[in-house]
């Protein structure tokens, strides 16, 4: 096999969480947002098992990189990634990525009567940011980051979730990609869903 | 073991070209499973009667290094989707480009620099498509036909299989598993990758397969092309003889010497234009005023060269962003130093006819395609908008005929990228720039600014192309540019 050395672009850093997704039982991708394809729709299952289509982005609509559906947790992950965290938190992508998570949330809650989509639509959902990284973050870099978009979240609807999920992709020394999970905080979700429960729901290291 | 790469524009592609054959292999009998090295490289291996096969993608070009000289090599004439290479020797097996984007207006034609790309390279190409898309406005449309004669015209000329596909169809819109062609893709593709690891020559029986393909083909342009222009050359032998000359495109594809029907798809002079097409060409009003542009169509009106259809779309643009463009293309327009005759950048807000919603219109002509007689005609034509052009451009080739492309870009560099470079290398094709004789092409960008074409300049994807496909590039204010020999007028 020949030897190529890899950039830890966004790319990489969302496909290697996006294999961990794929393995697991509990959770689904509804949407991820690779250059090109098929797979520029939410789709997802009604009750006998068949998938559709929940929603068509616009080609000019703002897109999420992924959107996660666990039926066992009643949860739904939107997710923005960049290849590291400090590109997370310029003042402009925040307000950009805040405002996808929130439009997209919005139009799910809106969706109860979609075959395919029907009573997720109640669903709490969680914004997540997504990162790559060649040194782990620190915990005060993580939370000034989830601080930053608690503000633009925030709002009177309630939308989605206080708690902010963190997913790191890490690649070590030997070019191997783990990625570790990571919450704003350790409160509720849902009642007798903590922060700590939806890690421990994820197929990533704590 | 035989490993093979699968390199991808992501790993998406490159996951979904393995598991396609891997469904096959595992219809016949044969195992694939998948391990991901590192955490994230997808290592599938294959197991068939036959022979046992390694494929390791390589998803996102840009995040490895080195990329192979080959795929290098093969991404600077646009992106394929995925490509398959044996790293070992070094060689490209096939090149693949599919879309679920709706195939209307532009979207038709952005990825066609990559056919050309793949053809001129001999690089077997496949395009999978959807035949069928549901608009923004919720309505069906149909894809465009250009894409299907491009690559009928350059498996021809480069005796290399450049297939389009179509999935879908009316009742499921934009649906890969409906239609004929994914399926026939990945058959394709798993006969490549078989023929090739068990050391035959990659097309070894893939004949039918092949008629069978530009068969489709053929039809989806009788079927369509009536929906895009006023008449197609050739179109009585697609209704009478298309089985015929799906063979001969097979053959073409093997390698084999080939002769297609007289004129079949080549594009006439004026007097040869049936007569109900020559009787209703006429000249037509601009959208927004151009004096190049005025002077074409009154050439059609006086039959010296004529157009197909005249459908191009207005996509007005916002103020701010035309005294924004304008600002810059005036700056650059006198970034080099001034040439003899003096040019003179005259671009202003108030040339650009206002919407009745406040934007201003950029599209000139209702047609993006002009096709003359005569270089000698469309040269006279443009000295005679652009005074300071007069005795200045080339005469060798007078008596040659001419493709005449007009893009109305505004916004500094896009002529270089999606959707122009498509178009350029679709329309350079299909209107005869490989035909023997050879059709002339020129390209003229009456809002862009000739420094971004001087030579010296970095290369681009669209420069690439240009280079290639074009004789002469015009400017705003009549500044004309060759890239074949560097001259600039």
């Amino acid at each position: 096999m020949a030897s190529y050395s890899f950039k830890l672009t966004e790319e990489i850093a969302r496909w290697a969480f996006e294999i961990l997704i794929n393995q697991s039982q509990e959770w689904y991708i509804a949407f991820t947002n690779p250059t090109a394809g098929p797979w520029k729709r939410v789709m997802a299952l009604d009750e006998t098992g068949l998938e559709g289509e929940v929603h068509r982005f616009a080609r000019d609509e703002e897109r999420p990189d992924l959107l996660l559906v666990s039926d066992k947790y009643r949860l739904i992950i939107i997710l923005e990634a960049k290849d590291s965290l400090t590109k997370l938190i310029t003042d402009s992508q925040i307000e950009k990525s805040a405002n996808v998570v929130l439009s997209l949330a919005r139009l799910l809650k809106e969706k109860e009567s979609n075959n395919f989509w029907g009573k997720r639509a109640h669903y709490t959902v969680v914004a997540g940011l997504l990162w790559g990284a060649e040194q782990r973050t620190t915990e005060k870099e993580r939370q000034e980051a989830f601080k930053a978009y608690q503000s633009y979240l925030t709002n009177e609807e309630n939308l989605c979730s206080p708690i902010l999920l963190g997913i790191e992709s890490y690649r070590d020394k030997e070019g191997g990609i783990t990625c570790t999970g990571y919450v704003s905080h350790q409160g509720e979700i849902y009642e007798g869903f903590t922060g700590k429960s939806l890690l421990e729901a994820l197929p990533v290291q704590m | 073991m035989i490993e093979l790469e699968i390199w991808a524009d992501s790993f998406h592609e490159g996951e979904w070209c393995c598991n396609q054959l891997g469904t096959i292999v595992c219809q016949n009998g044969g195992t694939h499973q998948v391990v991901y090295k590192n955490g994230f490289i997808p290592v599938h291996t294959i197991q068939t009667p036959d022979f046992n096969l390694v494929l390791t993608v390589y998803g996102s070009y840009k995040s490895w290094s080195p990329i192979p000289k080959e795929i290098s090599a093969l991404l600077s004439w646009g992106k394929p989707d995925f490509i398959a290479y044996d790293a070992k020797a070094k060689k490209i097996l096939f090149a693949v480009e599919e879309t679920a984007a709706v195939p209307t207006g532009n979207q038709a034609l952005q990825r066609c620099e990559r056919i050309f790309g793949s053809a001129r390279k001999k690089i077997p190409f496949w395009y999978l498509l959807s035949e069928f898309g549901q608009h923004k406005d919720g309505g069906i449309r149909r894809d465009s036909i250009w894409p299907t004669i491009m690559a009928l015209k350059l498996t021809y000329v480069n005796k290399t299989p450049c297939v389009v596909l179509h999935y879908s169809d009316s009742e499921n819109p934009e649906n890969y598993t409906a239609g004929n062609g994914l399926k026939s893709l990945f058959t394709s593709l798993f006969k490549i990758i078989s023929n090739y690891v068990t050391g035959k020559s990659i097309l070894h029986d893939m004949s039918s397969s092949l008629k069978d393909q530009y068969q489709s083909m053929l039809e989806f342009v009788h079927s369509q092309w009536q929906e895009i222009i006023d008449f197609l050359p050739g179109e009585e032998n697609l209704l009478s003889d298309s089985s015929k000359i799906a063979q001969l495109y097979a053959d073409a594809a093997e390698g084999k010497p080939t002769v297609l029907p007289e004129n079949f798809l080549v594009w006439p002079k004026v007097i040869e234009l049936p007569e109900q097409v020559a009787e209703k060409l006429k000249e037509k009003e601009l959208i927004k005023d151009d004096i190049l542009c005025r002077l074409l169509e009154r050439d059609v009106g006086q039959g010296k060269g004529y157009c197909l259809s005249d459908n191009a779309g207005s996509k007005p643009q916002t103020k701010a962003s035309i005294i924004s463009w304008v600002k810059e293309q005036k700056e650059l327009f006198y970034a080099a130093p001034a040439l003899t005759p003096p040019a003179k950048f005259d671009i202003d807000i108030s040339d650009f006819p206002v919407t009745k919603n406040g934007n201003y219109h950029v599209t000139t002509s209702k047609n993006i395609v002009y096709l003359y007689d005569r270089w000698h005609d469309l040269r006279q034509t443009i000295e005679e908008a652009y005074p300071r052009l007069h005795g200045k451009l080339p005469s060798t080739r007078d008596e040659d005929s001419v493709l005449m492309y007009i893009s109305n870009s505004i916004t500094p560099g896009r002529i270089f990228g999606d959707p122009y470079t498509g178009q350029l290398s679709a329309f350079a094709t299909i209107f005869g720039k490989l035909d023997h004789p050879p059709r002339m092409v020129v390209a003229y960008f009456p809002h862009q600014s000739h420094t971004q074409a001087l030579p010296g300049k970095r290369k681009n994807k669209g420069l690439t192309l240009m280079s290639e496909l074009t004789d002469l590039l015009i400017f705003t204010g009549g500044v004309a540019i060759s890239l074949q020999t560097g001259e600039v007028y």
